[in-house]
C-alpha cells in the first residue's frame, strides 16, 4: 500500500476493484466504515460477482473479469474528457509534461501493438519509448560547467510530444461505449463510477484505490496496477491522506516476506537479485539510477553483502558480489512447476504453503511432485501436498519420492515481527508453546544452516566460500531479535561520516538508512535489509519510554489523521503514507486544510507535519535541481517523487513494463469474446505454456465454443489460501464446510440446475464437482452484443482436513502476467453442468 | 341387569360385611393414588412459582426423574385393573359414564346430606355415588389428556408445533385442575368426613359393612349383591 | 426494559462472521459436522452448539439488490415469553434487564423453546426417556458484562456493526443511523427493536423491511403463554381456594350436626 489501513478513513471515496476487503481483509471495513460514517465517503465496488464488499456499496458495478484496463481506461478517459484531473498536481507531480520519443507509436496507431514489437522473440524494444532528451549546461561537483542531458519538457499539457497528450489520444479509445461492450457494465452505472471517483480530483478530496489478486493475477496484472496508479496520479491522489494505490496483500506477514525478498528476481528491500549478465558488482550497480535516491542503491547493496558475509566482504572482492547467486531465468511459479514436471528440480522445500491446491493446472502441477526426489513440508498440520503421494488415485507404491513433514509452529507460537499491507510492522511476542515437536521456522532453519555449515566444513573448494563464510552468529539456539538486529543494520566497526565524526559506535544498532546514505565509511555496516534500518532502533513511544521502535504501542496520532507514529513502526523510515511530499501543493503548503499531512514549514526552513516527510527534510519547494548532480541533487524542490530518476510520477513508462508504457487492453488467454479494442486478442509478450498439450494432464487451453463460460476464482473470509490452517480448525470447519460454485439464477434455469445440486465444472484442464450456490448476486453479461454467463467459486479446498471438496486449481490455466509472472487464476473458460 | 355376584364377606363387630373392592380394583387405586400424588406435587414444583426452587437444580433433576417415573406407574395403574379384574374394571367404567335421575337428586341433595345429615334425602345410588362417579369421570377423561399431552410434552418436543406443545402444557395443567379440584373433595369426603368413613376402610380391606352398603350405596347393595345373596347365609343371624 | 443494550446495525455488517466465531471461542462451544447445501450460512439454524449466526439474506428492490447479514441470537425481550414460561427460574431478566439464563438452574422442560416469538433458546437433549437436558441461548455474555466487558462478539466486531453500551445511547445511534441511511437514498431504513415486545435488548438497524432478513414484522407475544397465564394460572389459584372454603364451611357444618357414620340397625 502507498497509505495504510488506518488512513482509509480519510477517504471520501473508495474504489474496490480487483479486491474483496470485507471478505478477505475484515478490519478494513473499520476504516472505509468510518469514511463512510463521518465524511460521507462513497463506496465504489467494481467487480464480477456481488460480493460481501458489494453489499456496502453505495455503487455496484459489475465487470467481467480480465477486463480491467478497459474499466481503468475508461476512468482515465472520462478524467481527462471532462477536465476532471488536478491540473496543478499533473503538471508538477508527474511526467505529464515530458516529450515522449517522436517515434513512438501507440496501439491506436498500430491495432494493439506499441512500437518496437520483435515478432522473433515476442519482445519489444523500448527504445522508442523513451523520453526526448534536451542538453543543459550545469556546474559539476567540481564547480565546472558541462552539458547534461534531461528529459525534455513541453510547454503545455496539449503539446503532442507530450506523456499527457498521448495518454489522452491513447485513452480517448476507451469510451463509456467500449466499456459496456467489453466489459459488461452497463454505461450508465460505468458513468455513475466515474463520476463519484473522478470528483476526487478536487484539490480537498482524496480517494483510494483497493485491490488484489483480482487485479494482479492476470495476464495483464502489472498493467492493471500500472492502469490504477494512472488513474490516481491524475486525480492527484497518490501521497496524500485517504488516497493512493493500495494493495491488499493476502497473508499477514506476505508483505514482510516480499520485503525481504520472498520474490525470485529480488535481494530484500527491492534491490533487485542480479543476473548472470552482470558480472561483477559495477555492472550490477549501473541499475540503479544517478538521479534520483536509489543512487544510494549501492551502498544498501554493500550493506547487505556486509551482513551476510562479513569480514569475508571486502572492497577488493567486491564485498563478495560473486557469492551472490545470479538467475539466469525466470524462476516464477509456472517455470518452476514445468521444470519439476520434466523432472528437472530434485529437490522441494514447502514452507507455510500449500502448492498442491494453490497452483494453476494443479493436476499438471502435482504430477510434478512425483518427480521429486524428495519434499520437505514446514507445516502445523497434514497437507495435500505432503500427503500427495496418498492423495485419492495415487498409488503409494508407485511414488518414490521421499516426503519430509517438520511440524513447525504457529505465528501465536513464536515471537518476531510482522509487517502488514500498510508496511507497518508490529512485535509480537509468542502467546503459547507449540505443541509436541513442532518448532519455530526459524528454528528449523538455524539447525539445517548449521547442519550445512557442517557439512561443507573440510571444502576447500572455492564454490562452498558462499556457505563456509557466511554470517550465521544468531546464538547457539537461534535468537530472533539478533536476526532483527541484523536485519535492522549494526555497525561492525565505528561508523563515520565525512568529518570523521562518529554517528554509530561499533556494535550499535543503525538508527536508520540515511546512516548508510551519508556514512563516509559506509562499508562498515552491516544491514540485512535498508528500508527496515531504524525498526530495531531504540526510539521515543511517545510517552518518554525508549525501545525497539517495532515493540512501541504508543497510542498518538498527532493531528488526527490515523499516522499514530509511536504505534510500531513503518517502513521506510516509520513514513506511513509514501510520496507523502504530494500531500502538499507545489509551493509546500497543503492541498487543503481537511487533507494536511505533511508541508513546508518557512520559518524553520523544514518540511514538518504529521508524518514523516517522504522527502529531504530541508530541502525548499523553490529549489532547484542541479542537472549535474547526483541522486537528489539532481531534483528540484517539487519533484516529489524522489525514488524516480526524473522525480516524477510516471503517467507514462518509459522503462520497467514489458508490454507497453501505457496499460493497453488484451484479452486474458480464454476469452470469450475477441478482442473488440483492437486485433491483437492476447498479451504479446506472455508465453503460453503448452508442455503435453492435447493430452489428458497438460497446458491445455479452451475456447469458447466448448467452454463458454467464463470462471473466476475468490477467496471466502472463513478459510485462508489453500487451506492448510483453516480448513483444520473446526469453527472455521464448520462455517464454510466445502466446495461450491455461485451461478446466476438465468444460467442455472438454462441448465437446469437447482440450489443445492450437485453440478460439474470442466474446462480444458480437468473438471471438479460443487455444489451450485444459485444466487441473485451473479448476472449474465452482454459482450459485443452477446450474452456471456459469468460463474466464480472459492478456490481453498482439497481432500485433507475437516473442510474438504475438489479443487478450482484443477481448473485453471498454465499462463502468466507479463511482467510478474503471476498466474492467471481469475479469469479463464468453463463449462457447467448437473450431475445425473 | 347385573350378572356379577358379589359375597358376603364377613363381620365386623356387629356389622355384617360385604365385599366392594376386589384386590385388583383397590390395588389399581392405591398406585393411581400414589402416582397421582407424587405427580401432583412434583408437578406444582412448576406450576406454582413460589415452589420454583424445587423445579432447578438437583432438586429439579430428581422431581423431573420422578415425574416421568410415576407417569409410568399412572399409565400403569387402570393397566393393572384391567388385566387382573377387567369385569369390574368394565363394570366401573361403564357405571362412570351412567347418568341419571338418582345422579341429579343426589347432586341437588349432597349439600344438605353431607353438611347437615339429611337422611333418607339421597336418591340410591350404585356402587359409586354420584360424586365418585363424577370424581372418575374427571379421572378418566384427565388420565387420556395428561398421557397425550404429556407424551407430547415429553417425547414430542422440537418434532410438533411450537403451538401443539404450549396447548399441551395448558390442557395438562388445566386437567390438573379439574382432578386437583375432585380429588380434594373426595380425600375430604373420605377421610375427613364423619359419615365416609366407611369408604376408605373399604379401599383398604375391600370390605363395607351392609349399613353402609346399604345407606350409600343402596342401588349396588340391593342389585348386585342382596338379590344374589339374600337366600344365603346371612352370618349376623346365625349368632 | 433493559438499561443496556446491544445495538445491530446491518448496513455496518460485512457478514464476516466473526461474531459466530468468537461466541463460540468464548463460551467454548464445539463445532458441529455441517455440510455445504448451497448457502453461505453455516450452521444453518442456532443450535445448543451455536447461539449466534449471521443469516445471509438476498433481497432485490427497486431494481437494487440488497445483501442482507444478520446477526441473530436472544432478543433479550422486555416481554420474554420465555422468562414468564421458565418454571424454574433460570431464565430471568437480570438487573440489566437481559435475559439471563442460568444453565444450572434449567430442567431442561423446554417450554422456553417452544415460547419465544424469535425461536431463540435451543435444547441441548442429554437423554429423551429421562428429560434430561439443557437450554442454551445467547446472554449477551453476562459473565463478561457483569466484568466491565463487551461481550464477545461486539469485541470483535471488525467494521463496529455491533454495538454495546447504554440502552438510550445505543438506541439514539440507532436513530441517527437510520437517518443518515435515508439521506443516502436508503429508503427502508429502521429500527427495529426499539418497541417491538416492549423494547428488545438487541436493537437493529435495517435497510429493508424485517421480513426480508427473516425477522417477524410485528413479533408477538405467544397467544397460549398469554392464555396460560391469564387462565391457567387463575383459574387453578380460585378453584383451590373456592374448593377449600366449602370443604372448610362442610367440615364446620359437620361438626355441628355431629355427623356420624350410620350402625346396622
Amino acid at each position: 500500500m502507498t497509505n495504510h489501513w488506518v488512513d482509509l478513513k480519510n477517504s471520501d471515496a473508495v474504489l474496490i476493484i480487483g479486491g474483496n476487503p470485507a471478505e478477505n481483509h475484515p478490519i478494513s471495513f473499520k476504516w472505509i466504515t468510518a469514511a463512510m460514517e463521518e465524511r460521507g465517503a462513497k463506496l465504489i465496488v467494481v467487480d464480477p460477482r456481488f460480493n460481501r464488499s458489494a453489499s456496502k456499496a453505495d455503487l455496484y458495478a459489475p465487470i467481467r473479469s480480465g477486463t480491467d484496463i478497459v474499466f481503468l481506461g475508461g476512468l482515465v478517459n472520462y478524467v481527462i474528457q471532462n477536465k476532471l484531473y488536478n491540473e496543478e498536481y499533473v503538471r508538477s507531480f508527474t511526467n505529464a509534461l515530458t516529450s515522449i520519443s517522436a517515434d513512438y507509436k501507440g496501439p491506436a496507431e498500430l491495432d494493439g501493438y506499441f512500437s518496437g514489437f520483435k515478432q522473433s522473440n515476442a519482445a519489444y524494444d523500448p527504445a522508442t519509448w523513451q523520453y526526448q532528451t534536451e542538453k543543459v549546461s550545469a556546474k559539476d561537483g567540481s564547480g565546472n560547467e558541462i552539458q547534461v542531458s534531461v528529459p525534455k519538457q513541453a510547454a503545455s499539457l496539449d503539446d503532442p510530444n507530450s506523456v499527457f497528450a498521448h495518454l489522452a489520444k491513447h485513452y480517448a479509445r476507451y469510451t463509456p461505449d467500449l466499456v459496456e461492450r467489453v466489459c459488461g457494465t452497463p454505461q450508465a452505472t460505468f458513468l455513475q463510477v466515474a463520476q463519484t471517483f473522478a470528483a476526487t480530483g478536487s484539490a480537498d478530496k482524496s480517494g483510494t484505490i483497493l485491490y488484489a489478486m483480482g487485479q494482479t493475477q492476470h495476464t495483464v496484472g502489472t498493467q492493471n496496477v500500472r492502469a490504477m496508479a494512472i488513474l490516481q496520479l491524475l486525480l492527484g491522489n497518490v501521497g496524500v491522506p485517504g488516497g493512493g494505490v493500495n494493495a491488499l496483500r493476502g497473508e499477514s506477514n506476505v508483505q514482510g516476506s516480499t520485503d525481504m525478498a520472498l520474490l525470485f528476481g529480488d535481494l530484500p528491500g527491492y534491490l533487485g537479485l542480479p543476473t548472470s549478465a552482470q558480472a561483477d558488482l559495477k555492472t550490477f550497480l549501473t541499475k540503479f539510477d544517478n538521479t534520483s535516491y536509489w543512487s544510494n542503491g549501492g551502498r544498501f547493496v554493500t550493506t547487505l553483502l556486509k551482513a551476510w558475509w562479513g569480514d569475508a566482504a571486502t572492497k577488493e572482492n567486491d564485498y563478495a558480489f560473486n557469492y551472490l547467486p545470479k538467475s539466469s531465468g525466470n524462476y516464477s511459479w509456472i517455470p518452476l512447476f514445468e521444470a519439476m514436471y520434466k523432472g528437472t528440480t530434485k529437490g522441494l522445500f514447502v514452507m507455510g504453503m500449500n502448492p498442491y491446491v494453490s497452483g494453476p493446472n494443479a493436476r499438471l502441477e502435482r504430477k510434478g511432485f512425483e518427480n521429486l526426489d524428495w519434499m520437505v513440508v514446514m507445516e502445523l498440520f497434514d497437507t495435500e501436498t505432503s500427503s500427495f503421494w496418498r492423495a485419492p488415485g495415487v498409488n503409494p507404491q508407485s511414488i518414490k519420492t521421499e516426503v519430509f513433514l517438520l511440524p513447525a509452529a504457529d505465528g501465536l507460537e513464536k515471537s518476531g515481527s510482522l509487517t502488514t499491507s500498510g508496511r507497518l510492522i508490529q512485535w509480537r511476542n509468542r502467546v503459547a508453546a507449540p505443541p509436541g515437536q513442532a518448532q519455530e521456522d526459524i528454528w528449523i532453519l538455524d539447525k539445517l544452516m548449521k547442519a550445512i555449515k557442517a557439512a561443507y566444513k573440510d571444502s576447500s573448494a572455492a564454490r562452498d566460500r558462499p556457505i563456509l563464510d557466511l554470517v550465521w552468529n544468531y546464538g547457539d539456539t537461534i535468537d530472533v531479535q539478533a536476526v532483527a538486529r541484523e536485519i535492522n543494520g549494526y555497525a561492525l566497526a565505528d561508523v563515520k561520516d565525512a568529518s570523521n565524526k562518529v554517528l554509530v559506535p561499533k556494535g550499535a544498532v543503525l538508527p536508520g538508512f540515511p546512516t548508510i546514505a551519508t556514512a563516509a565509511n559506509y562499508d562498515a555496516i552491516a544491514c540485512g535489509c535498508w528500508i527496515y534500518s531504524g525498526y530495531f532502533a531504540p526510539a521515543d513511544d511517545g510517552s518518554g519510554v525508549t525501545m525497539p521502535a517495532v515493540k512501541r504501542r504508543g497510542q498518538k496520532d498527532p493531528g488526527g489523521m490515523g499516522t499514530y507514529p509511536f504505534w510500531g513502526w513503518a517502513w521506510p523510515a516509520n513514513r506511513r503514507i509514501l510520496y507523502n511530499r504530494a500531500s502538499a501543493r507545489p509551493d509546500g503548503q497543503p492541498w487543503s486544510e481537511g487533507k494536511k499531512l505533511v508541508w513546508w514549514d518557512a520559518g524553520k526552513k523544514t518540511w514538518t507535519g504529521y508524518d514523516v516527510p517522504d522527502y529531504l527534510a530541508t530541502k525548499a519547494p523553490d529549489s532547484k535541481a542541479n542537472p549535474a548532480g547526483v541522486g537528489l541533487a539532481a531534483q528540484a524542490g517539487t519533484d516529489a517523487f524522489i525514488m524516480k530518476a526524473d522525480g516524477k510520477g510516471w503517467l507514462f513508462a518509459p522503462k520497467g513494463l514489458n508490454e507497453g508504457p501505457l496499460p493497453e487492453h488484451y484479452e486474458p488467454l480464454e476469452s470469450p469474446t475477441a478482442n473488440l479494442l483492437s486485433k491483437l486478442q492476447f498479451n504479446p509478450v506472455v508465453k503460453i505454456w503448452d508442455t503435453d498439450k492435447g493430452k489428458a494432464i497438460g497446458d491445455n487451453v479452451g475456447t469458447a465454443d466448448k467452454f463458454p463460460i467464463v470462471c473466476t476464482t475468490f477467496r471466502l473470509t472463513e478459510h485462508w489460501q489453500a487451506g492448510a490452517m483453516s480448513r483444520n480448525l473446526p469453527w472455521l470447519a464448520e462455517a464454510q464446510p466445502g466446495m461450491f460454485v455461485e451461478i446466476s439464477k438465468e444460467l442455472a434455469a438454462e441448465k437446469g440446475i437447482g440450489n443445492g445440486d450437485s453440478v460439474e465444472i470442466t474446462s480444458a484442464r480437468g473438471k471438479i464437482r460443487a455444489t451450485a450456490l444459485v444466487t441473485m448476486r451473479w448476472k449474465s453479461y452482454m459482450i459485443g452484443g452477446k450474452k456471456v454467463h459469468h460463474i466464480g467459486m472459492p478456490w481453498h479446498y482439497s481432500w485433507v482436513g475437516l473442510a474438504t471438496g475438489d479443487s478450482a486449481n484443477d481448473l485453471t490455466p498454465h499462463v502468466g502476467d507479463g511482467n510478474s509472472s503471476i498466474p492467471e487464476y481469475k479469469a479463464f473458460l468453463v463449462d457447467v453442468n448437473k450431475v445425473g | 341387569m347385573a350378572t356379577i355376584t358379589m359375597p358376603l364377606a364377613g363381620v365386623r363387630g356387629r356389622q355384617v360385611l360385604v365385599v366392594r373392592f376386589t384386590a385388583a380394583e383397590r390395588a389399581a387405586h392405591w398406585v393411581h393414588f400414589v402416582a397421582f400424588s407424587v405427580l401432583l406435587v412434583t408437578g406444582m414444583f412448576i406450576y406454582l412459582p413460589w415452589l420454583h426452587a424445587f423445579a432447578g437444580g438437583a432438586a429439579g433433576e430428581a422431581s423431573r426423574l420422578i415425574h416421568r417415573g410415576a407417569a409410568v406407574l399412572f399409565i400403569a395403574a387402570p393397566l393393572v385393573y384391567l388385566v387382573f379384574s377387567p369385569r369390574e374394571f368394565l363394570y366401573s367404567l361403564k357405571e362412570s359414564f351412567t347418568w341419571g335421575a338418582d345422579d341429579v337428586g343426589w347432586l341437588k341433595n349432597a349439600w344438605g346430606y353431607y353438611s347437615q345429615g339429611k337422611l333418607g334425602t339421597m336418591p340410591p345410588q350404585g356402587k359409586y355415588n354420584s360424586g365418585q362417579k363424577l370424581n372418575a369421570l374427571t379421572q378418566i377423561i384427565s388420565f387420556g389428556l395428561f398421557v397425550i399431552t404429556g407424551l407430547i410434552m415429553w417425547f414430542g418436543k422440537g418434532s410438533v408445533p411450537s403451538n401443539v406443545f404450549l396447548a399441551s402444557v395448558i390442557v395438562h395443567d388445566l386437567a390438573v385442575i379439574a382432578t386437583v379440584l375432585l380429588f380434594m373433595l373426595h380425600l375430604y369426603l373420605v377421610v375427613l368426613h364423619p359419615m365416609m368413613r366407611e369408604s376408605i376402610t373399604s379401599m383398604f380391606e375391600g370390605t363395607v359393612t351392609r349399613a353402609f352398603a346399604e345407606e350409600h350405596h343402596g342401588k349396588w347393595y340391593s342389585e348386585r349383591v342382596l338379590r344374589k345373596r339374600e337366600e344365603e347365609f346371612d352370618p349376623l343371624s346365625k349368632k | 426494559m433493559s438499561s443496556i443494550a446491544m445495538l445491530v446495525d446491518t448496513s455496518k455488517c460485512t457478514a464476516c462472521r466473526g461474531c459466530q466465531i468468537a461466541c463460540k471461542q468464548w463460551w467454548d462451544l464445539a463445532a458441529t459436522r455441517t455440510k455445504q447445501t448451497g448457502s453461505y450460512e453455516n450452521p444453518r439454524d442456532l443450535s445448543p452448539e451455536t447461539w449466534s449466526r449471521v443469516t445471509f439474506n438476498e433481497y432485490e428492490a427497486g431494481g437494487k439488490l440488497q445483501w442482507l447479514f444478520l446477526n441473530l441470537g436472544c432478543m433479550h425481550c422486555t416481554q420474554a415469553a420465555c422468562v414468564d414460561v421458565c418454571p424454574t427460574g433460570a431464565l430471568q431478566h437480570n438487573d440489566t434487564g437481559f435475559v439471563s439464563l442460568d444453565r444450572e438452574q434449567c430442567n431442561g422442560c423446554g417450554y422456553c423453546v417452544e415460547a419465544c416469538p424469535f425461536r431463540i433458546p435451543r435444547l441441548d437433549v442429554v437423554n429423551t426417556l429421562t428429560g434430561e437436558a439443557k437450554a442454551s441461548k445467547c446472554t449477551l455474555c453476562q459473565d463478561r458484562v457483569t466484568n466491565g466487558l463487551t461481550p464477545a462478539c461486539v469485541k470483535t466486531c471488525p467494521p463496529g456493526a455491533l454495538q454495546f453500551g447504554d440502552r438510550t445511547a445505543m438506541l439514539s445511534v440507532a436513530r441517527k443511523r437510520v437517518d443518515t441511511l435515508k439521506a443516502q437514498g436508503v429508503a427502508q431504513a429502521r429500527t427495529y427493536g426499539e418497541t417491538e415486545l416492549g423494547g428488545l435488548g438487541r436493537l437493529y438497524v435495517l435497510t429493508a423491511p424485517p421480513t426480508a432478513y427473516g425477522l417477524p414484522e410485528a413479533p408477538e407475544y405467544p397467544a397460549l403463554v398469554n392464555l396460560w397465564h391469564n387462565l391457567a394460572q387463575p383459574l387453578g389459584y380460585a378453584g383451590a381456594g373456592l374448593m377449600t372454603a366449602g370443604l372448610a364451611v362442610n367440615w364446620l357444618l359437620t361438626r355441628r350436626a355431629r355427623l356420624s357414620n350410620v350402625e346396622e340397625k
